[in-house]
């Protein structure tokens, strides 16, 4: 009998739980302009733009890495050829002949501050315009093994937009970036591999377009070429000499010295100077193709980079699924849109102000110390009109930018705060960005860029009419 | 590409990042609590969409700002949130002298529904009970006063009527073990709903309390 009560008992229970939990639809979720809104003031309270994180950190220094090294294969002998000539008619040939190419990348950085990151990453590149890396924890070994990567980055470019995948496997999260370029001729973005090569045959264009260098003519492989000497890069005593790398029989040369690159990264403030303070480039002895590249650099006089570049392959099948943008299922997806635009003849609005800021100083600078405004960048969530950050890149002329240089050299314990019309602050980086140009975060505005353009920006003609 | 779902229950959130206000880590957070914490908050206030944006809106404020007092080892963040939200409802209901919206709830909770309550384990609850609005209504606050991972299981169950096999492919579990949560997820609701409506019945009058 008692059994039966309680078996009664526990059927009430669960009819009347089933009949109550079927009123409980449909729970409201926030609506979206709602989400936007608060999404856009949260992240105004989180004012540390300078942490960027990791995510991205390591993102961006792919590119970079890749930039460092390739340009500097380039300027060397693609072909070992140790009798001091070099074609460059040939090493064009080879580059037109050059559709995939994977290697495997460890690169180490130290800030100013002191603050070390390393990582090792397989990557990947095909023509045109795809890219992918996976990047692996510190220091570890990954050769392309997808389950020890800490983070893939799938990267598509197109003319004047590129989406780029970031996933994370460990934690399921992915974010998913449409950039979209509105920038000159020759200072578009770089596309890994591919946008290097271009930025290599520019400099390849001027060395041959040199007269001075010509060293002749000369038919190899049945192509009449002429060849070029290349100042210093033939020079004997840069020949390490031989060594076996991965069963390859290899020639190496050192790399210490070579003049300063200077790269422009839109993503970043300002162009990039990498100065090379070691470096060595072995190659295949057989077809001269690089094998192992190591090179130490400065970027800016600050940032010092290492990267080591190993397993390369060249011309292997890749598979185009490899570059999918798909996210996997269930994970948390974020979307969003970073704008970069790129201006010529802006300059600060009438009535917008500049300043310095040192404790008992007066401003070492005005607005009319701005040449003229570089770029500005915006991330926004995809749906949302309000940006999370909005950064503009002003270029200040020279002699005010060697004003703060020289106050920032002489009182080293003293921090530096620039204002731009009152509002906004930007720590002294004349040194870690570019000489002369500083960038400014404007998320405290909250104002979309065509805004910001509109509040802040005047064409010089305008104020010359 | 991912289609838009159930929010996960309790996802990993980067403590570090987030107490760094690591701007990435503030939304992922938001993004993922966003609506629970609305449909906490909206029923709590009478249905009214703005005051709902509102609270909800200085309820996160408020989390992030304080974000370092949350101990992930004590607790889950859900609960933690609706700590706050509660905060801010009674807040926003004394400013905007709108505590009879939920007075006119309860007051309506009449006699018949407490013995309802009482009695559900021996009877069944009247259908002129279900039909009630308020009786609705006390589902839905009682449901978003469980852990997310409970709202979550109660909901595709109940609302996206997903089998066990789909909930668990869902969640990378086994049919066994959604069962287990289903079970936990109904013994949880009933324990809140009884223990809600029965605070609500006893303070019937007495002002303002948010569940």
């Amino acid at each position: 009998m008692t059994n039966k009560n309680e078996h009664n008992d526990i059927k009430h229970v669960d009819n009347n739980l089933d009949r109550l939990l079927e009123l409980g639809e449909p729970i409201p979720g926030m609506p979206e302009d709602l989400k936007n809104q608060i999404r856009s003031r949260l992240v105004q309270i989180a004012p540390e733009p300078e942490k960027k994180s990791i995510l991205t950190f390591r993102w961006a220094m792919v590119p970079l890495a890749a930039a460092a090294a390739l340009v500097l294969f380039l300027l060397v002998p693609w072909k070992g050829d140790l009798n001091g000539s070099i074609s460059w008619a040939d090493v064009q040939k080879q580059l037109e002949q050059v559709r995939t190419v994977s290697y495997k990348e460890c690169s180490w950085e130290e800030t100013p501050t002191g603050e070390q990151k390393t990582f090792c990453a397989k990557v990947y590149h095909m023509d045109p315009g795809l890219s992918r890396a996976e990047i692996g924890v510190s220091g570890s070994e990954v050769v392309g093994v997808k389950s020890a990567s800490r983070l893939i980055s799938i990267y598509r470019r197109e003319s004047g937009q590129a989406d780029v995948l970031m996933l994370s496997p460990e934690s399921h999260q992915a974010v998913l970036e449409t950039r979209l370029f509105n920038v000159d001729e020759g200072r578009e973005p770089p596309n890994l591999f591919i946008n290097t090569v271009s930025i290599s045959w520019k400099k390849m264009k001027a060395i041959t377009e040199d007269k001075t260098r010509i060293l002749g003519d000369r038919v190899i492989n049945g192509i009449p070429a002429v060849g070029f000497s290349l100042d210093g890069l033939e020079d004997k005593t840069r020949i390490l000499g031989d060594r076996v790398i991965n069963g390859i029989p290899a020639v190496g040369f050192n790399l210490d010295g070579l003049p300063a690159e200077t790269i422009y990264f839109p993503e970043n403030p300002a162009v990039m100077e990498l100065t090379v303070t070691f470096g060595e480039l072995w190659v295949n002895r057989k077809d001269g193709t690089p094998v192992r590249v190591e090179i130490e650099a400065q970027v800016n006089d600050a940032i010092m980079v290492r990267h080591e570049y190993t397993d390369f392959q060249w011309n292997i099948p890749l598979e185009e699924s490899l570059f999918n943008l798909d996210v996997p299922e269930g994970w948390h997806l974020n979307k969003r849109q970073i704008i970069y635009n790129n201006y010529m003849g802006k300059k600060l609005a009438p009535g917008v102000t500049l300043n310095s800021f040192v404790s008992g100083q007066e401003s070492m600078i005005t607005a009319e110390d701005v040449v003229g405004i570089v770029q500005a960048k915006e991330i926004s969530h995809i749906d949302s009109t309000t940006p999370y950050e909005t950064i503009i890149t002003i270029e200040l002329s020279q002699e005010a930018a060697q004003r703060l240089r020289d106050y920032a050299d002489t009182h080293p314990d003293y921090f530096i705060r620039v204002n731009l019309n009152d509002q906004l602050n930007a720590a002294l980086a004349l040194k870690t960005n570019h000489p002369n140009r500083l960038a400014f975060d404007l998320m405290g505005l909250y104002l979309p860029l065509s805004e910001v353009e509109e509040r802040y920006f005047t064409a010089f003609t305008e104020e010359n009419s | 590409m991912v289609k838009e779902k159930t929010p996960q229950p309790e996802p990993k959130i980067d403590f570090h990042l987030l107490r760094r206000r690591e701007r990435e880590e503030v939304v992922r957070w938001f993004d993922n609590y966003a609506d629970p914490v609305y449909g906490f908050i909206f029923y709590r206030v009478g249905r009214d969409a703005d005051l709902a944006g509102d609270v909800a809106q200085e309820t996160f404020l408020t989390a992030l700002e304080t974000i370092d007092r949350f101990d992930p080892a004590k607790g889950e963040m859900y609960p933690w949130i609706t700590y706050i939200a509660r905060n801010c409802i009674r807040k926003a209901l004394r400013i905007r002298k709108k505590n009879n919206t939920q007075t006119e709830l309860w007051e309506t909770l009449d006699q018949k529904l407490r013995e309802a309550i009482t009695d559900m384990n021996s009877n069944i609850i009247p259908e002129e009970l279900l039909q009630q609005k308020e009786t609705a209504e006390l589902v839905r606050i009682v449901l978003t006063n469980l852990p997310l991972r409970y709202q979550v299981a109660l909901r595709r169950r109940y609302f996206e009527d997903l089998s066990l096999h789909e909930m668990a492919v869902l969640e990378k579990s086994s049919e066994g073990a959604m069962k287990v949560l289903l079970h936990r997820a109904r013994q949880a609701f009933r324990e809140a709903f009884e223990t809600i409506s029965t605070s609500f019945l006893e303070r019937k009058g007495e002002g303002r309390i948010i569940p």
